[in-house]
């Protein structure tokens, strides 16, 4: 499968829980996923670096976004929810990957328009399966709108 | 009364009936055909605080608070156009002052020898505490399982990560001693066994807190999913499962797959070891707008002094190296049964099989 544009892509990682962003960054080389990974703590770290990324100067970048819902601060419901208000931060896909089990969270986020909605396993393997599927459908197959203005 | 002409005992005296009818401690009065109040004993006027004076020529509306009391009403209005014979109801209540309490009325159609409504005479009980009692225990009760629920919840977190830990060091194992990756492998299994726990736990919570509207429910469909959900357990066992025509119900329909997915379950899995499970699921249908489904099997049973056991969140009656499980599954069938105003109960005796009988409503309309 070819893809057409060969922006490079990075990952945004925007989750509270020290033990859960070790998970994704350990599945992540475990899946031989080599974007580059950074993380946000919470919602309101989340939307500056997002941010910052749309004014940086150098060859244009696309993004995507991994959301834990359950975050301090703001938290991702919030940030999803003023992520869709941006002119620009609208068009970033967003994962959500989190521990919330209830149905309304599901709809919740589909209405705010997140891309897709993963609940986290409780196992490693299962992290691993995981990033490689991301990292096949959205690095692989999948066109990634550049971001800047 | 006055018609029995075959009283082997003495009849009651009129100076007899008029002490009784004073000295009971149970609110009595006599009702004309019109509800309107001829006589009342102490206890019924004490109970609505009125005198004996304020309380003649009231009727019953007039001891009801505004607006609520139909059932009541409607009993008394049955009963004076002789449409039922007696009957009871429960129904909230108002003193002389305006509170207002629980009582339980029970009323009865006094009838001439020529079998022409007479009279009603009414039996009224002031039911408050019991019906506190009921309540404190309903709001106890479902604050026991938003506890549960929460702490469920909560531990999922650490079990989560205790899990996936686990895995990280158990591929780093090869530089641990024997000793060490047998204690990793059973504080492994441990988390393993207490994720089960949790989820059961929360299954189980879940059943308390979800309440869906009632519809039409085939149990035939019903049944045809469960045994496809159980299809690897009933090849590997070379089971079978007998289904009965089964009726439509009314009722929550993920709840009703829950049930039977349950009773089947435990139907394969409580057997001899190599001796193929047989299971009969057959239904008939009870008078009330009832029916009864049976889940029945030839395994291993249990002695009937466990019956109330076996229903109860993590009680097990078996072996748990030999049958493995929380012991949820019971508990969740009869939470389902019990939210759909059904029974559950069952019959056995060691190694002779068990059978499990729901009580379920039929809908509505059914004939």
């Amino acid at each position: 499968m070819t893809k057409r544009t060969a922006l490079p892509v990075d990952i945004v990682v925007a989750e509270d829980d020290d033990d859960d962003y070790y998970f994704i960054e350990n599945s992540f080389k475990e899946a031989h996923c080599s974007n580059a990974l950074t993380r946000a703590k919470d919602g309101e770290e989340l939307l500056s670096l997002l941010l910052a990324r749309i004014e940086a100067p150098g060859t244009p970048r696309s993004v995507i976004v991994l959301l834990d819902l359950n975050m301090p601060k703001k938290d991702g419901r919030e940030a999803l929810k003023d992520m869709r208000a941006h002119p620009v931060l609208r068009r970033v896909p967003v994962v959500v990957l989190t521990t919330s089990q209830s149905d309304e969270d599901i709809v919740r986020s589909y209405d705010l328009g997140v891309n897709c909605f993963i609940r986290k396993p409780a196992s490693f393997e299962g992290f691993v399966e995981i990033m490689d599927r991301l990292n096949k459908f959205w690095f692989e197959l999948v066109e990634i709108p550049p971001l800047h203005a | 009364m006055g018609t029995q002409q075959t009283t082997a005992s003495p009849a009651l005296t009129d100076d007899d009936c008029r002490a009784l009818f004073e000295q009971c401690p149970v609110g009595l009065a006599v009702l004309g055909l019109d509800r309107r109040i001829v006589k009342a004993n102490a206890a019924f006027v004490a109970t609505l605080g009125y005198s004996q004076a304020q309380i003649a020529e009231r009727v019953l509306a007039d001891l009801l608070p505004a607006g609520e009391g139909k059932d009541a009403e409607a009993l008394m209005g049955r009963l004076s156009r002789s449409e039922d014979g007696g009957a009871a109801v429960e129904s909230r209540f108002q003193r002389r002052d305006g509170s207002v309490f629980w009582g339980a009325l029970s009323a009865a159609l006094i009838r001439d020898e020529s079998g022409e409504g007479r009279r009603l005479v009414a039996v009224l009980r002031d039911i408050s505490l019991r019906k506190k009692a009921e309540a404190d225990l309903l709001r106890s009760n479902a604050e026991l399982e938003l506890y549960a629920s929460i702490a469920a919840h909560d531990l999922q977190e650490p079990v989560r990560k205790i899990l996936t830990y686990g895995e990280i060091l158990g591929k780093m194992s090869d530089g641990l001693p024997p000793d060490g990756r047998t204690a990793l492998e059973k504080s492994r299994s441990a988390a393993r066994r207490m994720k089960e726990l949790i989820d059961d736990l929360l299954e189980y919570a879940r059943v308390n807190a979800v309440r869906r509207p009632s519809a039409p429910v085939d149990l035939n469909v019903v049944l045809k999913e469960v045994l496809d959900e159980l299809s690897e357990p009933l090849a590997a066992s070379a089971g079978k499962v007998a289904v009965g025509p089964l009726p439509v119900v009314d009722a929550d329909e993920l709840q009703m797959r829950q049930l039977f997915r349950n009773l089947v379950a435990n139907a394969i899995k409580f057997t001899e070891p190599g001796r193929p499970p047989a299971v009969t699921v057959t239904a008939e249908t009870l008078s009330g707008g009832q029916a009864r489904v049976e889940v029945k099997d030839e395994g291993i049973g249990f002695d009937e002094k466990y019956l109330d056991r076996i229903f109860r969140p993590f009680q097990r009656v078996c072996d748990k190296n030999a049958y493995p499980g929380s012991g949820i599954g019971l508990a969740i069938c009869q939470g389902v049964v019990q939210r759909h105003g059904g029974s559950i109960t069952a019959r056995s005796a060691p190694g002779k099989g068990a059978s499990f009988r729901v009580v379920l409503p039929l809908p509505r309309s059914a004939p």
